[in-house]
């Protein structure tokens, strides 16, 4: 074999090599209509998880449990909440009923770090989030920060949450009730 | 067989535009998706621009007829929007002292126009070089699609972290006053 037929070689194996791991990355056999239907999917998820936050922070219950699939859980530690019924009543229970044209000036949460993933009609979401609260000369003041792990299903043609667990990190549940209890205490 | 292909994406596409809930071609997905994501760009290239004291590239951010608005005054116009920077410092300045987070982007595009919300947290120097978040608001933008891509033909911030009130103190303690 002369030199220039192994480097013609190597470079064929290397171009067929190199060929293998691009059609990898670009999905072997999908078609544009899937590959774009990927892209779609992912921007939509992404916007759930913001969507999440506003309504949260807009105190817009229904808004916020219809997020989640019609069998949607809402979980954090040992509270389970299953069902939109009881996703609404949750809300109701830790912020109470808003008043008519409530506008929220003392907290909202920055949505971040999105890390989706979408198996066709399935998808899993990591995301972080910061909740900002007021302090006291008005300025922001990042108060609790966590994580969220999300399921989720494309029911009727809409995205929806089959699963989101929220995992508290900074504080931590024990250490978020103490101030919880001592701004309460404040209030009195 | 072409004639029967075609019968079949015919029946296929209906079904696939249903379920995004998007009417149209791949065309025209294709291009909602592309819009949604410039607008995204917008969203963080104004703060780039704003924190990098670029005022051109702020000011072209907007339509010749574009709007700032916020509580206090209201800019209209790309040499009024320039304008408006020059309370920060000259332009081009080497900027240190302060940016923006921003998050939370909400973009809803109905074919030439769009409307988008985005969350901004302003992070300013503090004691010993510190990053300290230092005010907290909202953006409402409507915007247009101006030949060769979008604009903001309005922007309302609205800061609510502290309120107008609260941040003209703050200011105040910091300069000594």
């Amino acid at each position: 074999m002369t030199l220039p037929r192994i480097i013609l070689q190597g470079s064929l194996a290397l171009l067929v090599a190199g060929m293998g791991v691009y059609a990898v990355a670009q999905r072997p056999g999908a078609s544009v209509e899937q590959r774009l239907q990927k892209v779609e999917d992912e921007l939509a998820i992404r916007r759930v998880l913001v969507d999440y936050s506003a309504t949260q922070d807009a105190r817009d219950y229904a808004g916020y449990a219809n997020l989640f699939a019609r069998e949607g859980e809402w979980v954090n530690g040992k509270n389970v909440h299953k069902g939109r019924e009881a996703i609404h009543k949750m809300l109701v229970d830790l912020y109470g009923p808003p008043p008519p044209g409530y506008v929220n000036n003392e907290s909202y949460h920055i949505s971040s770090n999105p890390q989706v993933d979408v198996q066709g009609d399935r998808a899993t979401a990591r995301s972080r989030h910061l909740l900002i609260m007021r302090g006291p000369n008005g300025e922001p003041q990042p108060a609790l920060a966590g994580r969220y792990e999300d399921e989720l299903i494309r029911e009727d043609g809409q995205w929806k949450i089959l699963r989101r667990v929220d995992y508290p990190i900074m504080p931590t549940p024990e250490e978020w009730m103490k101030q919880i209890q001592a701004r309460r205490a404040k209030q009195q | 067989m072409i004639r029967w292909l075609m019968a079949a994406t015919l029946v296929a596409l209906p079904v696939a535009a249903s379920a995004q809930g998007t009417a149209g071609s791949v065309e025209a997905r294709l291009r909602k998706v592309e819009d949604e994501l410039a607008i995204r760009r917008i969203q963080v290239d104004y703060a780039a621009h704003l924190d990098g004291r670029d005022h051109k590239a702020y000011a072209a951010l907007f339509t010749p007829d574009g709007e700032w608005t916020n509580a206090g005054a209201t800019h209209k116009g790309r040499a009024a929007i320039e304008k408006m920077l020059t309370m920060l410092g000259p332009d081009g300045a080497e900027n240190k002292a302060n940016f923006h987070i921003i998050s939370n982007p909400q973009v809803n595009v109905t074919g030439d126009t769009a409307t988008a919300v985005s969350r901004y947290l302003f992070v300013m120097r503090g004691k010993d070089g510190r990053p300290v978040p230092s005010l907290a608001g909202i953006y409402t933008d409507s915007l247009v699609r101006d030949g060769a891509g979008w604009k903001i033909k309005r922007r309302v911030a609205n800061d609510i972290m502290p309120n107008r009130e609260e941040w003209a103190k703050i200011i105040a303690a910091q300069n000594g006053e």
